[in-house]
C-alpha cells in the first residue's frame, strides 16, 4: 500500500516518463546480475570437477558474460531514449 | 555541409595514423627477418597478433580463414586501440570514438556486408527456402521472413552492444567527475569528501573499463568471425 502511495507521489512530481524509465533501468540491473551470476555460479563448478580445463571455461564465462551484459545495456540505451 | 574537424574526427584520425605506425612497423620488422624471433614492443604485437589470429579467426571461421583475417584483425585492433585512447584524459585520446553510434554503425555495416557479399549458396539457400515444412515457407514466407529479420538483427545487436558499452563507461566516469563540482555549494568538508570518494571510485571504474575495453574489442570480433564461418558453410559440410 505503501509502496504506491511513494510511487504516485514520484510520478506526480518528475512525471510518469521519467518513473518509467528509472524502473526499466533498475530492472535491466537486477537481470544483469542475476544473469551474470548464474554463469558465474556454473563456471565455479565447472572449474571445480575438472581444474585443469580452468582457462577453456574462462574465455567462455567472459564471452557469456558480454553477451548478457549487451541486452542488458541495449535496455539502459532505450530507457536513455525515453528519459 | 558543415565539414569542420570535430573532436571525434580528430581522435579518430589520431588513432588510425597511430594503429598505421604500429602496424606498419611490425609488419616491416618481419618482412625484414620473417625467421628471427622479435623483441620487445614488436615482439609484444606480433605475439598479440597471433593469439588473436589462432584464438578466434582460425577456430570460427574455418578452412579460408586467411582470406578473412585482414579485415578482422583489423576490426579487432581499431576498437581496442580507439577503446583505450578513450580511456586516457589528455588531448589526442579522451574522446569517445567508440561510444559514438556513427563508428560503431561503420563497423557494423561493415560486418554485415562481409558476411553478406561472401556467403556461400547454401548460406542463401537456407535463409530464403530453409529446409522446413512446406506450410512455413510456401503461401506466406513466415520462415524467410524471420531469416531476413535474423539477417539483420544480428549487426544492429553488434552496434548497439559496443556502443552501449563504451558510452555507459564514460557516462559513469563523467557523472563522478561531476559529482565534486555538484557538491561545491554544500560546503568545503562535503566537497573534499565527496573528492575523495569521487576519486576512488573513477579510478577502480577506469580499471574495469580497460577490461571492458578488451572484452568488447574481443566479442566484436568473435561474433563477426562466427558469421562469417556460418556464412561459409558449403553444402558439404552441412551437418545433417
Amino acid at each position: 500500500m505503501t509502496l504506491l502511495t511513494v510511487l504516485l507521489q514520484v510520478s506526480n512530481a518528475v512525471g510518469l516518463e521519467t518513473l518509467g524509465a528509472a524502473l526499466g533501468i533498475g530492472l535491466a540491473a537486477i537481470s544483469a546480475g542475476y544473469g551474470i551470476g548464474k554463469i558465474g555460479s556454473s563456471a565455479m563448478e565447472g572449474i571445480a570437477r575438472q581444474p585443469e580445463s580452468a582457462s577453456d571455461i574462462r574465455t567462455n564465462m567472459i564471452i557469456s558474460a558480454a553477451l548478457i551484459e549487451g541486452v542488458a545495456l541495449f535496455a539502459v540505451v532505450v530507457c536513455g531514449f525515453i528519459l | 555541409m558543415d565539414l569542420s574537424l570535430t573532436k571525434n574526427a580528430v581522435s579518430l584520425l589520431f588513432s588510425s595514423l597511430l594503429l598505421i605506425f604500429i602496424i606498419m612497423s611490425v609488419a616491416r620488422s618481419l618482412n625484414r627477418n620473417p625467421m628471427e624471433s622479435k623483441k620487445g614492443f614488436i615482439g609484444l604485437m606480433e605475439m598479440f597478433i597471433m593469439t588473436i589470429n589462432d584464438d578466434i579467426i582460425k577456430p570460427s571461421v574455418g578452412k579460408d580463414y586467411k582470406r578473412f583475417a585482414p579485415f578482422l584483425l583489423t576490426v579487432f585492433f581499431f576498437i581496442f586501440v580507439n577503446n583505450l585512447l578513450g580511456l586516457i584524459p589528455l588531448f589526442p585520446g579522451g574522446a569517445n570514438v567508440t561510444g559514438n553510434i556513427a563508428v560503431t554503425m561503420v563497423l557494423a555495416v561493415a560486418t554485415f556486408l562481409v558476411v553478406n557479399l561472401n556467403g556461400s549458396k547454401a548460406y542463401y539457400i537456407d535463409i530464403l527456402w530453409p529446409e522446413v515444412p512446406t506450410w512455413l515457407k510456401a503461401p506466406i514466407p513466415l520462415m524467410p521472413a524471420i531469416e531476413i529479420v535474423g539477417l539483420l538483427t544480428k549487426p544492429f545487436a553488434l552496434m548497439v552492444r559496443l556502443f552501449a558499452n563504451i558510452m555507459a563507461g564514460h557516462s559513469i566516469v563523467l557523472g563522478l567527475t561531476v559529482l565534486i563540482f555538484i557538491t561545491v555549494s554544500l560546503g568545503s568538508s562535503i566537497n573534499a569528501g565527496m573528492t575523495i570518494v569521487s576519486v576512488i571510485f573513477t579510478v577502480f571504474i577506469d580499471f574495469v573499463e580497460l577490461l571492458i575495453a578488451y572484452i568488447q574489442a574481443y566479442v566484436f570480433t568473435l561474433l563477426s568471425a562466427v558469421f562469417i564461418g556460418q556464412a561459409r558453410v558449403s553444402h558439404s559440410e552441412k551437418p545433417i
